[in-house]
């Protein structure tokens, strides 16, 4: 059977318009629906990220709180620091010469008789005076000076050329007193060294003052020691 | 040309799109925005809260060495003597320290020392006559101090021994002369004494610089306090 529509088209159209703008807005307003909970979500999602951060901030301030406190300590701590540094340092200061007189008296060969010594910091200078008994012990003296804690080494001594007439004069003479080593220990020899580093007491952690004065600085003392560390631990040379 | 149900498709749909764009350009976009740098804003205190621990170790840490310091300093300032921070107080310690203290104790440490036969000098200058000044440290040269020692390592063992003696000492020179096992020593001696301006009580701040010359008092000189003795003859 044919469908007639005797209905005129403008009518029909008018129809479908009101179909197509009902489809229009059933969309507009699934639209606006899923708008409102998308703002919905994203308000949570803040409010929750906003107590997240309120939390960790407050974490995070009572670790600063925590350094500031440390950094309070160790300031305080540093002028015991400085005090103890200094006191420490006296005390090391006298074993570090002690450590260079061992060490001085590895060097000093054994067939020498030392009969004076001086270690003066002020100028740097060691000056060792004795007697040996032959060239060749003082040749090896003096050889072992240089390899000693020192960056200059004199000698002084009076060796004398050979002379034909009379004795010889290099043979050995009896020196005075009764020990074995004294007949032997004729040729006067002197060392004059300067030493690598001077030894110096440390600075004070505040400034010093000299009660009684001696009429000017302490010999061997510098504002900023040179620091001697040789250590040696041989050491069984008598004077 | 006539009104369509197409036309009022196509409205239709450039509105719901323009509705869509405007919502996320002015709205979703910025929220967005923000959530994210917030959530960045707690990763980042998140990562300094996690540091605590490492911290609290920290803090430990410098404590247990701020007491260890100070118990330190106040062992050597044990072997200080009292010298008051009064000025004049000061000086009058001084007087009886020099005059009756330093120097009967480090000469008897000095001869129970091993090796070491005699001492051949020691003497002290005459102290201070002037209100003492309110330094920390006051640098003492003592004069003629020497000894006489069986052999050099003796006297290398005395170097080390001056070290801990019952006052704080140096020595800068050194001079051997003779023979063993009766060897003389020369060595210029520096003593060191540690005022109360220097480290005061503990528990409070010592103070590390020495302050300018001014008077404890505030401008008016503070007379003299009576006769403290605290003389304590505990000697090495």
């Amino acid at each position: 059977m044919i469908k007639i529509n005797l209905l005129p088209s403008y009518i029909l159209e008018r129809a479908r318009i009101r179909r197509a703008i009902g489809w229009v807005v059933a969309l507009l307003v699934i639209e606006l629906l899923a708008f409102g909970f998308a703002t919905l979500k994203i308000r949570s999602a803040v409010t929750a990220e906003k107590e997240r951060l309120a939390y960790w901030t407050a974490e995070a301030q009572k670790v600063a709180a925590v350094q500031a406190l440390t950094s309070q300590v160790v300031a305080d701590t540093a002028p015991y620091e400085r005090w103890v540094t200094w006191f420490t340092g006296l005390e090391r200061h006298n074993d570090r010469l002690a450590d260079y007189l061992q060490e001085l008296a590895t060097y000093i060969y054994k067939r020498v008789r030392i009969s004076s010594l001086s270690v003066d910091n002020a100028s740097k200078q060691v000056v060792l005076t004795g007697r040996t008994d032959s060239l060749e012990s003082l040749a090896r003296y003096y050889l072992n000076a240089l390899r000693g804690p020192f960056t200059n080494v004199g000698l002084q001594t009076s060796i004398s050329g050979w002379n034909l007439a009379g004795a010889p004069p290099l043979a050995p003479q009896p020196g005075p007193g009764g020990l074995p080593w004294d007949q032997f220990a004729s040729l006067p020899v002197t060392l004059t060294c300067t030493m690598q580093a001077g030894i110096y007491p440390p600075s004070a952690p505040a400034a010093a003052k000299t009660v009684i004065g001696t009429g000017g600085p302490r010999p061997g003392t510098a504002p900023t020691g040179d620091d001697d560390d040789d250590d040696d631990d041989d050491d069984d040379d008598d004077e | 040309m006539r009104f369509t149900r197409i036309h009022v498709l196509v409205i239709g749909l450039i509105v719901i799109v323009a509705l869509a764009v405007a919502f996320g350009m002015a709205y979703a976009r910025p929220q967005l925005a923000a959530l994210s740098e917030t959530r960045d804003q707690v990763e980042e205190q998140r990562t300094v809260a996690y540091t605590m621990l490492p911290e609290l170790r920290k803090l430990a840490d410098a404590q247990a060495n701020y007491e260890l310091k100070e118990q330190q300093t106040y062992a050597y300032m044990s072997r200080m003597p009292e010298i008051s921070t009064d000025r004049y107080q000061g000086m009058i310690d001084l007087w009886k320290e020099y005059a009756s203290t330093s120097g009967p104790r480090m000469v008897h440490y000095v001869i129970r020392q091993p090796g070491v036969i005699a001492p051949t000098g020691f003497s002290l200058p005459p102290p201070p006559t002037t209100p003492l000044d309110p330094i920390p440290i006051i640098t003492v040269p003592v004069g003629d101090f020497g000894i006489r020692a069986a052999s050099l390592p003796a006297i290398i063992a005395f170097l080390r021994a001056i070290g801990k003696a019952p006052r704080m000492a140096t020595v800068s020179n050194v001079s051997i002369s003779g023979s063993s096992p009766s060897l003389s020593v020369s060595m210029p001696l520096t003593m060191y004494l540690v005022t109360r301006w220097g480290l005061p009580g503990p528990g409070e701040k010592p103070v590390v610089a020495a302050p300018a010359e001014t008077q404890p008092g505030g401008g008016r000189p503070t007379p003299p306090r009576g006769d403290d003795d605290d003389d304590d003859d505990d000697d090495e």
